[in-house]
């Protein structure tokens, strides 16, 4: 049904050609989510994400996961208040046990539907603050993997846990002169049981960075991305593994070579984990390409 | 064109598996009785890993090595311990399946043999040994722990497949059933088949 609905969606939809203005006073270099929304903003973005994880006891169980995804994003405001933002993860992944026995996946992942509201900063041509309420809901779009047997994939190897999970949370961005910017959110999930009788603990993430920008077209930026997250349920029994506060640094570095156009690459450290485990997460490489349409 | 190439990358999805390192435990009977029931027990198989010498930092280091779970759990959970009862047909001559490892990386050395009375399967009736027809009918429910090696093998992603055959000599049964327990557990050999 899910996939019957993004060909439509894909079928139906034509290119934009809207130009919305490009003289917006405010010269930091934003994302999507930390940006400033004006009526008819449409902004795509891809980005690439390359992340490893091993959990499980050595010469026992074992497993490790890598994954090489691709985000396709795009924004759209509609309203001055109001912003629409859709992502659709394309995933290759491959889990190998402690046997060595792979199991690969790839394919579309789980899509994400957020409506931002924009509650401080509406209406006013250069804002310090931008206070925005956040409502998204994951959808379990992932088709679930078989092997050319037709044997599915173990829960571990599939694109995601097949659930819807809705989110709500509030982000702030304050700009501080031409050179300064910091970027804050809270949101919280609570994800519905998914695939194999999965039932993610609920969690909550907190994200907060400052940016530099000591030249017009290049902004360093620096942060903490911080989750915890309540113990799992699989087929009812807990499974508290993966349970606990994961905190990475970040860092990126934002270029805008031309106007309309701006990349940016980063790394996420993991350094503090209170998850029981035995779990341990590698840095998380990533590279964003955003055009303002 | 391009519609079409985002169809195509949006809606196609694909999976393989690839098989890991694999360890088959077979029995075989030389020679094989000609009794009506003729029943060997094996309750428990272990690969022996080959020791290895410790690296000479963790020697230094005084941080040990703690599990996080132990006991039966890593027991239940070990790759290298399979605990399903099995019975190995004396009468029977062709190979028979004792046991599937899907094992970690590493070089295994031994295989260690839990003979023990059945807990699974009536045509033992609760025993290790049982023999019967001909005029003769032994049990035993003796439990005996064999450890039999062999030349050290690999097992990697160069080496992902062995095959283990342990070999019984059944002789004609002794004066009972312990007896014909412990003479048949002394002929048991083990034959290390790589596969690639």
């Amino acid at each position: 049904m899910s996939r019957l609905l993004l060909l439509v969606l894909v079928l139906t939809a034509g290119w934009s050609t809207a130009c919305p203005t490009c003289t917006c006073a405010n010269p930091a270099l934003t994302t999507i989510g930390a940006d400033q929304p004006f009526a008819g903003r449409i902004r795509l973005a891809t980005t690439f994400r390359a992340w490893a994880q091993q959990d499980g006891r050595a010469e026992l169980d074992r497993a490790a996961l890598r994954e090489l995804r691709l985000d396709l994003t795009a924004s759209w405001t509609p309203l001055e208040r109001l912003t629409l933002i859709l992502n659709v993860p394309l995933q290759a992944r491959e889990r190998t046990d402690v046997s060595l026995a792979k199991e690969r996946g790839f394919g579309p992942g789980e899509l994400d539907l957020t409506a931002r509201v924009l509650l401080v900063g509406a209406q006013t041509f250069r804002p310090r603050h931008l206070i925005s309420l956040l409502a998204s809901a994951r959808l379990p779009t992932a088709p679930t993997l078989h092997d050319a047997t037709g044997s599915a994939l173990s829960l571990d190897a599939q694109l995601g846990p097949g659930a819807f999970v809705p989110a709500l949370g509030v982000s702030w961005t304050a700009f501080i002169g031409d050179r300064w910017s910091t970027f804050a959110s809270l949101t919280g999930d609570v994800p519905l049981e998914g695939r194999y009788g999965l039932r993610i603990g609920p969690g909550v993430q907190v994200v907060g960075a400052a940016q530099f920008q000591p030249i017009r077209w290049l902004g360093l930026r620096a942060g903490v991305d911080a989750r915890y997250e309540a113990v799992s349920f699989l087929r009812g029994v807990a499974s508290p593994e993966l349970a606990g506060l994961l905190t990475q640094a970040l860092a990126d570095v934002i270029v805008s070579p031309v106007s309309r156009l701006l990349i940016s690459a980063g790394v996420r450290v993991p350094f503090v984990d209170t998850r029981p485990g035995p779990v341990s997460s590698t840095p998380i490489a990533s590279l964003t390409v955003l055009v303002d349409l | 064109m391009s519609r079409a190439a985002v169809l195509f990358f949006v809606l196609t999805a694909c999976a393989e598996r690839e098989p890991g390192l694999m360890v088959s435990v077979t029995a075989e009977v030389a020679s094989p009785l000609s009794l009506d029931t003729a029943t060997l027990s094996i309750e428990r198989v272990e690969l022996v890993r080959c020791e290895t010498a410790r690296p000479w930092w963790r020697t230094l280091s005084p941080i040990s090595t703690a599990w996080a779970h132990g006991g039966a759990d890593v027991e239940a959970t070990d790759p290298r311990v399979v605990v399903a009862p099995v019975l190995v047909a004396l009468t029977s001559g062709e190979a028979q399946p004792v046991a599937t490892f899907a094992p970690p990386p590493g070089s295994v050395c031994a295989v260690s043999l839990t003979f023990a009375p059945s807990t699974a399967d009536a045509r033992a009736q609760g025993t290790t040994l049982f023999l019967e027809g001909a005029g003769t009918r032994q049990l035993s429910t003796r439990r005996y722990v064999v450890t039999k090696s062999f030349d050290a093998r690999a097992l990697d992603e160069a080496h992902p497949a062995l095959t283990l055959r342990l070999r019984f000599e059944a002789a004609p049964p002794g004066a009972d059933g312990d007896q014909t327990l412990a003479a048949l557990l002394a002929t048991v050999s083990v034959v290390a088949d790589e596969r690639t």
